[in-house]
């Protein structure tokens, strides 16, 4: 849009940059503005933020290795020297659960964007382009999700083997359908909205409604599923840890040492209780905002 | 409404289409012998050829495919699992019959317990008692089920022995499993309840109610609660449907014989007939779950005739042309 | 998944949405400000907890890290005296899965479970005190060897069946022509066997296609129990069997299998040896394939034993007053073995899998594989072989890095080294073991724990650098001496998984040698030669004894073992 340049219109342009809040109304800075009203979402989100940290300095923060073991330390209880104690090779639990956030938190990511990729992707194109595209892909979904989705992720780590492109692979398929669903009812809920069919009826650009309604508001549902299924597949890689499939020691990953400490539940309850208290603190985190998400962009869903 | 069930049970002929036609695929691509776990470690090479030969793993997929749907269809013959030696239709039925028992008493238990809270959360909204809510339904919904089990087990069974650690001999040995796997389902049903009485309350007719004078307790009890749990009852069903098959976790720590590990085992065992009936017949009960939900609710509720039928999208006239078209 | 369903139902609600007022907005927020208190809180205390945990845990911990030394308070089998006394009562066994057949020799398979279960079915022509590896008398009262082929057995004349029937010396030649021989050709009982003949109605003629003395010992294992064709034939053949096993003449008899939950075996009041008393009237098995669960059962007082568990975690238990643990071995010794067959890559050469020897730190090896109830092992035979000899110096084992880096830069791997370690799940601990001690010596250990399908097939192709795997040579026959350098396994058509895919004539003639003696003394000297070349080439690094572990009930007596570790549940009483 090309903007008219008369003294007059640069006088009120000057007034207008002096004001200290622009008067500005996009979808997302509303959706800000709800977000950060809301304590528990806020906290959710400090919460991610001080794991990604964790993450991300995780090499400052762990005084060992998380492979370094030490056999005059075995199975010690939490103490100066080994704040979460020691696992059964001597490793020191706090260093490999500072790491873990590493693996579990990548992995997760990971996951997540494959299943967005794929899934995701698959739900917009049906619900963007309906019609026979629309019935061909969610038929093929419905398909995939009459098999229940661990067995799906299992037969996938069977074909494949062990590792981490594995299970991103194995999550990723059983997942899809889920994704499928939820991001094509987003688009559809958008298409179907009033003031999509009135700028239709009223004849607005296609390209112009896609760009300025359409993504922005189908966004916000989306990044809601985005951060809920970070929290899905945390819990699930801890799933197929405990049946053994996916991951291969020594790999740091929560799952996997929950899934170690858990032979150690009664005689030394710290090796289970640490691990299991970080995926319970992440996955809450990313509850917390994805329910404030939720409010913030969709307002009417509570 | 009647042509609208004839065509969701024609639905389940493609569907079980594609699940055999994907486990097939998976079968092909994944190592392992099914003869040489069936023969077991000191067998030879020719024993292991001849055993493939009498198995048919020897002929091309296709074939094999083939001669599987063939049996389904013609004699509703689901193969022997290699493991036993037994019909596999006959060793599942039974684990679905106790997974069945299990997910329905886990959901109507989570569902029960949750939309309790979420009255109370509704009826207290905006107080301590509903975050409490919040954070309590929250934390079962973030931890690992199998460390919830344990420590029910460790607690319920160990110390205090009120019922059994393991087993379904007895009615108590379902007990934990329900109670482990409705907990998880709490927070959404807490949820959904919370925010659809909200709705409710603020409806003209309860308005008119309390305009009359009724009682606030009469209020709730008669026109809110009832109005409110539709949407719950319909999320009710869908769970139902999607963790028949998925309790593979719990069906382990508690040692319950369910459909769920057992197809677990097969796939470790590459036991191939009991992999694919095992994901047929959870297919199939799935669909025929979610159809009878759906029938259900358009007969209680007339005015969810629209929501279902056009599968949840709103009057979107594309989507109504491609159902018709389909 | 919950949270996603969440969303979605959450989503089909909208329909009958009405607006928050500015009121209510505001008590949003207040509700938000509440939560985000009380979550602070909830993890504050939760955090909290864990500190109290910590200080309690503390004392009782660093008392057991000092004991590093081999375990005491464990139960070792046969130290109670047999049981005298009879009741009504039932003993509950926790298995960690369900056997697929409760008569495996009709499937021509061998399987964990049904041994445990099958064995108090039936009876055998032997037995053996599994404390000295001696022969005992059973079903058959004497025996001579013909010659180095064929034995012949005399068999009790008071022996009755499941069918009321009495045991003759043709039943013996039905089961082994039959079955053992018939259906059983491919696994260790048929391997051996030729075929049976009778004498007469009490004598009967077993023939062995080697020549092995520790047959005898073979004869003594539940799959050689002895049942009868009429029998098997009223139990519904070899299919019905199966499923439904009422057969033997054991010191139980069969009585329900319901499927996926348990099996139940009932006290035999006919049993032929009145010396024999069984306290148990009936006996179940449950299947739970979640071990702590299967232990925290017996805590509970729900059951009393729980079978085969991970020893590392059965070894928590060992202080424990709730319950008794039994930790033992069982004649089985871990061997870490180096691929030197055709697909094999650097282990082929000796400098590297020496390198490697030295590298490793088998005292943390045993330590992790045993939960410090083993020592690292200093023979290629276990030390409950009659034959065992010390074969390494305390030095040899020690850990010596920097030799195993020259070692490493002799054979060209200054700059490192890769190698793939194949194994199941339960070898991951001992595999991260090794994988940080190879690391200091430079060489990258990666390890490879597929599912048992896959493990097979790539333990078959000798698709992996190393391998652990066990043999259990204190019974002296072809299957069990050394499997994994025997021509016949090496080069077809008898395979086996895992090894060396390796051997030369050498070995071969001396393991031969050394089934086939008699003489104690000249077997010790075979097996000090085969430990020998097996030490002189770095063929495979001796790791320590396998362990097996059961929790059982505070109260249980009588702990024995029969073949293979398995636990006598027959001899249990209070």
């Amino acid at each position: 849009m090309a903007k008219m340049h008369t003294p007059a219109m640069e006088k009120i342009e000057k007034r207008n940059a002096k004001r200290k809040k622009p008067v500005k109304s996009t979808p997302a800075y509303e959706s800000w503005k709800r977000f950060k009203r809301n304590p528990t979402a806020l906290l959710g989100l400090a919460v991610v933020c001080i794991l990604i940290l964790i993450a991300i300095f995780a090499p400052l923060i762990a005084p060992y290795g998380y492979q370094t073991q030490d056999y005059s330390a075995m199975m010690q209880a939490p103490s100066s020297a080994h704040f979460f104690g020691t696992d059964q090779f001597g490793r020191d639990i706090f260093s490999r659960v500072i790491y873990g956030a590493r693996y579990s938190l990548i992995i997760a990511l990971f996951c997540t964007i494959a299943a967005f990729f794929s899934g995701g992707l698959l739900g917009i194109i049906a619900g963007y382009c309906g019609g026979i595209v629309d019935t061909l892909i969610m038929r093929v979904m419905d398909i995939f999700q009459s098999i229940p989705m661990i067995m799906m992720a299992m037969c996938i780590v069977a074909v494949l083997g062990n590792g981490i492109p594995q299970l991103v692979a194995a999550i990723m398929f059983a997942s899809m359908p889920t994704m499928a669903r939820n991001n094509r009812a987003a688009i559809l809920r958008v298409r179907g909205s009033d003031y999509i069919e009135s700028s239709e009826a009223i004849g607005v650009n296609q390209v112009q409604m896609i760009i300025k309604h359409m993504i922005p508001n189908a966004v916000g549902v989306m990044i809601i599923y985005f951060v809920g299924f970070l929290a899905v597949s945390i819990m699930m890689m801890s799933s197929m840890s405990y049946i053994g499939v996916g991951l291969a020691a020594p790999t740091p990953e929560w799952g996997l040492i929950l899934n170690d400490g858990k032979a150690y539940l009664t005689s030394a309850p710290y090796m289970m209780l640490f691990p299991a208290m970080m995926i319970m603190i992440t996955c809450f985190a990313f509850n917390l905002m994805g329910d404030g998400l939720r409010d913030a962009f969709d307002p009417r869903l509570k | 409404m009647f042509k609208y069930i004839i065509k969701r049970i024609l639905y389940l002929i493609p569907i079980l289409f594609g699940v055999t036609i994907i486990i097939f695929a998976l079968k092909t691509f994944t190592p392992g012998d099914p003869a040489r776990q069936i023969l077991g470690n000191s067998a030879s090479e020719e024993q292991v050829q001849e055993k493939r030969e009498e198995l048919g793993l020897n002929d091309p997929v296709v074939t094999q495919y083939f001669h599987y749907i063939k049996d389904i269809v013609t004699k509703g013959d689901f193969g022997d699992s290699y493991r036993t030696g037994k019909p596999v239709l006959q060793e599942i039925l039974p684990r679905l019959a106790t997974s069945a028992k299990i997910t329905l008493g886990a959901v109507i238990m989570g569902a029960l317990i949750g939309v309790l809270l979420g009255i109370i959360s509704a009826l207290k909204k905006y107080t301590v008692v509903d975050s409490g809510v919040l954070v309590v339904s929250m934390f079962f919904q973030s931890v690992p089920e199998f460390v919830i089990a344990l420590v029910l087990i460790m607690v319920f069974a160990v110390n205090l022995h009120i019922l059994p650690a393991n087993g379904i001999d007895t009615w108590q040995g379902y007990i934990m499993p329900m109670l482990c796997i409705g907990l998880a389902s709490v927070a959404s049903y807490t949820r959904i309840t919370r925010s659809s009485m909200l709705e409710v309350l603020g409806e003209d007719y309860i308005r008119t109610a309390r305009a009359k004078g009724q009682s606030e307790k009469n209020i709730t009890q008669h026109h809110a609660l009832r109005n409110a749990m539709i949407p719950v009852a319909q999320s009710v069903g869908t769970s139902l449907g999607n963790s028949i098959g998925g309790g593979m976790v719990l069906e382990t720590v508690f040692g319950v014989p369910g459909v769920g590990k057992y197809i677990v085992d097969a796939i470790t065992q590459r036991n191939y007939p009991s992999v694919l009936g095992g994901a047929l017949i959870i297919a199939m009960v799935l669909t025929i779950i979610n159809l009878l939900v759906d029938i259900s609710f358009v007969m209680i509720d007339p005015r969810l005739k629209t929501t279902i039928i056009s599968g949840g999208a709103k009057k979107t006239p594309r989507k109504q042309k491609s159902l018709k078209a389909a | 998944m919950q949270k996603v369903d969440g969303i979605r139902h959450a989503e089909s609600e909208a329909y009958c949405y009405t607006g928050t007022t500015k009121k209510e907005e505001e008590m949003n927020m207040k509700l938000r400000k509440l939560t985000a208190v009380l979550l602070a809180g909830a993890m504050t205390l939760s955090l909290a907890a864990c500190g109290g945990a910590e200080s309690s845990d503390t004392a009782k911990d660093s008392k057991a890290a000092d004991s590093t030394a081999v375990k005491t308070k464990v139960l070792t089998p046969g130290t109670d005296a047999a049981n005298t006394e009879t009741s009504d009562e039932t003993l509950t066994v926790g298995l960690a899965s369900e056997p697929s057949t409760l008569y495996a020799v009709a499937a021509g398979k061998t399987e964990n479970e049904e041994q445990i279960i099958g064995g108090t079915l039936v009876d055998t022509l032997v037995s053996v005190d599994y404390s000295t590896n001696e022969v005992l008398p059973n079903l058959a009262t004497e025996w001579e060897w013909i010659d180095d082929t064929h034995c012949r057995f005399k068999l009790r004349d008071d022996v009755t069946m499941t069918d009321g029937t009495l045991l003759e010396a043709e039943d013996v030649v039905y089961d082994c022509n039959e079955l053992w021989v018939g259906l059983n050709a491919t696994n260790d009982i048929g391997k051996y066997l030729v075929g049976a003949t009778a004498e007469d109605e009490h004598t009967v003629v077993i023939e062995f296609n080697t020549a092995a003395p520790d047959f005898l010992i073979m004869l003594s294992w539940s799959s050689c129990g002895i049942v009868t064709e009429d029998e098997i034939n009223a139990a519904g053949g070899i299919e019905g069997v199966q499923t439904n096993p009422m057969i033997g003449c054991g010191k139980y008899k069969f009585k329900e299998w319901k499927n996926g939950q348990s099996i139940t075996v009932e006290r035999n009041d006919n049993y032929w040896n009145k010396d024999y008393a069984g306290y148990y009237k009936t006996i179940v098995f449950t299947f739970t394939s979640d071990a702590a669960a299967r232990e925290m059962a017996v805590e509970s007082g729900d059951a009393d034993v729980a079978y085969d568990m991970p020893v590392s975690q059965a070894a928590t238990y060992a202080e424990s007053d709730a319950v008794n643990t039994a930790i033992y071995s069982f004649g089985q010794e871990i061997h870490l073995w180096y691929n030197m067959g055709d697909n094999a890559g650097s282990t082929k050469e000796q400098k590297v899998r020496e390198a490697i020897d030295k590298a490793l730190d088998f005292d943390a090896i045993a330590q992790v594989g045993t939960a410090g109830f083993a020592g690292a092992a200093d023979s290629y035979w276990d030390s409950g072989c009659t034959f065992y000899a010390s074969a390494y110096t305390s030095e040899e084992r020690a850990v010596d890095v920097e030799g195993a880096k020259a070692l490493l830069e002799e054979a060209g791997y200054a700059d490192g080294l890769e190698i793939t370690a194949l194994g199941l799940q339960d070898i991951t601990p001992v595999l991260t073991v090794m994988q940080a001690n190879l690391a200091e010596a430079g060489i990258k250990l990666t390890i490879d724990t597929p599912d048992t399908a896959q493990f097979v097939e790539g333990a078959f192709g000798g698709d992996y650098d190393l391998i652990c795997i066990g043999d259990t040579p204190n019974v002296r026959i072809p299957a069990n001496v050394m499997p994994f350098l025997q021509k016949l396994n090496v080069e077809g058509p008898g395979m086996v998984i895992g090894g060396p895919k390796w051997t030369t004539d050498e070995i071969d003639t001396t393991i031969q040698n050394m089934v086939s003696e008699s003489d104690a003394d000249k077997v010790a000297e075979y097996a000090a030669e085969l430990d020998k070349i097996v030490k002189e080439q770095t063929i495979c690094s001796n790791l320590y004894s396998e362990m097996k572990a059961s929790v059982l009930a505070k109260d249980l007596k009588g702990f024995n073992v029969r073949e293979r570790g398995f636990i006598d549940v027959t001899q249990l009483y209070k």
